[in-house]
């Protein structure tokens, strides 16, 4: 069931009315049967996929808890405890812990690794088994069904492990509550990858009827609605035609570059779009879930437009695979080899150097199983790490060209840069397959035509004067809107400050313009997200 | 203590008046990569075990508070 689908809203009407109608301590009960309805829906047998986790995700947190508060209550029975034998008991505790720790994070990681990568996995060494001469297809590919956000879930799932096994907070006692954190129906599609110290406590709290958060929530949803079916939905078959194999030799590079920019517009479309709607419909319930986007087209470098595109993503990974690694034991010693022989400088360069390709792989892997997201992991490494080892070579050559570093026009230049630099790696998640993506870039380069509109006329996927001039125009509105929050006006609190018949005569354009302007599949419902397939 | 801190966070970026700045994490004044350098140089200077739990905004938002973070974890020790 698609957040924009028709089904989906009369699904949320009848949560919304009976959420507020039983009795408050309920509510959470009825948010998870909810969720696992929604989830049905999707599919029975994945169900069990969502269940499996959900159960070892509660006995491992129950198993480190019990051993931590074993740990507590032979210190306490033990209150003139010798130091030794204090760190001897604490550092058994941390390994049994560890181990619990470790075992279901590998679990966790299997699953995802079978249902989602296997096939990739038996291609790969299909392919090798050929080139060696043997049999094609000599291994059998599985043809699992992907569970729906099982990358979102399962990264969700191993943040609490982690986090129990870390002694951050408490095991949550009851099987249930915890089902609903990982199930929670309007953020399983796609996420926002949250942490249960955060969202699993307000799914969990009784919530009142907000008049705020009902128009808030509402405004939120239908603004997502803009972007993913006036907006991404409106773009989405250009850009497919344009990176789709058949048209790669009729096509010139400047058209190429066009769909590029276009496919930037529609996956921010798309993603966030998604996200708004999840985050409006959480917020009808009195539930904030965490932001994932923050204008990220507005990044003045790679590393910046990582916090703000994804960011509980980014977050997830700098937390349980950034820090960890750059804190590790053997990141420690390779920097002192390197102190001991190059100096602190590069001490401190290499480790930052390092970890981002870690990091970025991990990013592109988890987007799917496909040589073109490793090829997106290590460009988007490449430029970070790059842009941290040659950051005092910029500083200097700024200096020696004065360039005013604080200046407006500097600033637009590097977002305008670091969106091009971006494009390219979204042209690596778009073409078809890892060699018509670099051969795609390579044509962005050489093959010029500037009249790039007659080409999309001529062979058919030119969306059409009236279509034309409906994009352009919601893209500005979105680009006005951003720009507006991009210097820190709050557009909903706006709205709702202004006069009654203002303010809903604003709801009612938006809500038209969504009707009359989005792009409805077949019995109106609109096309999958993007994301959803992650 | 806090002095050699600041000349620490200065020596990582030299653009922010420590003294009176208290939200260098909330505001996305130092990233993870100032994080990874000023951990190891704080390891260093005060022979300090900084673990993944001391990693939170609270402790490295202001020069003060990293200075009562060193000061706990040598207590610790």
């Amino acid at each position: 069931m698609a957040l924009t689908s028709f089904n989906f809203l009369c699904f949320l009407a009848v949560v919304l009315v009976l959420y507020y109608i039983v009795p408050k301590r309920f509510q959470w009960m009825l948010l998870l049967v909810a969720s696992y309805a929604f989830y049905l829906y999707s599919g029975v047998a994945q169900v069990f996929f969502l269940l499996g986790t959900t159960l070892v995700t509660y006995g491992s947190g129950m198993l480190m808890q019990k051993r931590r508060n074993r740990y507590k209550a032979e210190l306490s029975a033990e209150p003139s405890m010798e130091k030794e034998k204090k760190q001897a008991l604490k550092k058994k505790t941390a390994a049994d812990i560890h181990k619990i720790q470790v075992l279901t994070v590998v679990l966790d990681l299997v699953v995802l690794a079978v249902v989602k990568y296997s096939d990739f996995a038996i291609k790969n060494i299909n392919d090798v088994i050929k080139a060696l001469g043997g049999s094609k297809d000599a291994l059998p590919g599985l043809n699992l069904i992907v569970p729906l956000g099982i990358s979102f879930y399962t990264f969700m799932a191993m943040g609490y492990v982690i986090d129990i096994g870390r002694g951050k907070y408490e095991a949550e006692k009851n099987p249930a509550k915890l089902a609903l954190f990982l199930s929670f129906f309007p953020s399983i599609v796609q996420g926002p990858i949250s942490r249960f110290d955060d969202v699993g406590k307000k799914l969990v709290e009784q919530h009142k009827l907000n008049y705020e958060n009902i128009t808030y929530g509402a405004q939120l949803i239908m603004w997502g609605f803009f972007k993913k079916l006036v907006i991404a939905d409106r773009v989405a078959p250009v850009v497919s035609e344009i990176f789709s194999v058949k048209m790669f030799d009729k096509l010139s590079g400047t058209t190429m570059f066009f769909g590029m920019l276009c496919y930037a517009v529609q996956i921010y479309c798309d993603f966030s779009g998604g996200i708004d709607i999840t985050r409006g419909v959480a917020q009808m319930m009195g539930i904030e879930l965490p932001l994932n986007f923050e204008r990220p087209y507005f990044s003045t470098s790679v590393a910046e437009y990582w916090r703000r595109w994804h960011i509980t993503l980014g977050a997830w990974m700098r937390e349980y695979v950034f820090y960890p690694i750059m804190l590790s034991k053997p990141m420690s010693k390779l920097s002192k080899k390197v102190k001991d022989k190059h100096g602190q400088k590069a001490a401190k360069y290499v480790p930052s150097v390092i970890t981002p390709f870690i990091v970025f792989i991990l990013i592109g892997i988890w987007h799917g199983a496909n040589w073109r997201y490793v090829a997106f992991g290590l460009y988007n490494a490449v430029i970070v790490a790059g842009s941290v080892a040659l950051e005092p070579v910029f500083k200097k050559m700024a200096e020696k060209l004065h360039i005013n570093t604080e200046s407006k026009g500097w600033k637009v230049f590097k977002i305008v840069r670091t969106f091009l630099i971006l494009g390219i790696s979204k042209i690596l998640v778009k073409a078809a397959s890892l060699k018509m993506a670099l051969k795609t870039i390579v044509k962005i380069f050489t093959s010029f035509n500037l009249a790039f509109g007659s080409e999309m006329v001529k062979y058919g996927f030119d969306l059409g004067y009236k279509n034309n001039i409906v994009l352009g125009l919601a893209v500005l509105l979105l680009f006005i809107i951003s720009l507006l929050q991009e210097n820190g006006v709050k557009i909903r609190e706006s709205v709702g400050k202004k006069f009654i018949v203002v303010r809903w005569l604003l709801y009612f354009l938006l809500l038209i313009i969504i009707l009359v302007f989005g792009i409805y599949g077949p019995e109106y419902d609109a096309a999958s997200f993007i994301y959803q397939t992650y | 203590m806090l002095d050699r801190i600041i000349e620490i966070l200065q020596g990582i970026r030299d653009d922010i008046d420590y003294y009176s700045e208290d939200s260098l994490i909330d505001d996305g004044l130092l990233d993870s990569f100032d994080i990874v350098g000023l951990v190891s140089e704080l390891k260093d200077e005060f022979d300090i075990d900084i673990i993944i739990d001391d990693l939170t905004p609270a402790n490295f938002n202001s020069a003060e508070s990293i200075c009562a973070l060193v000061k706990k974890l040598q207590d610790e020790d």
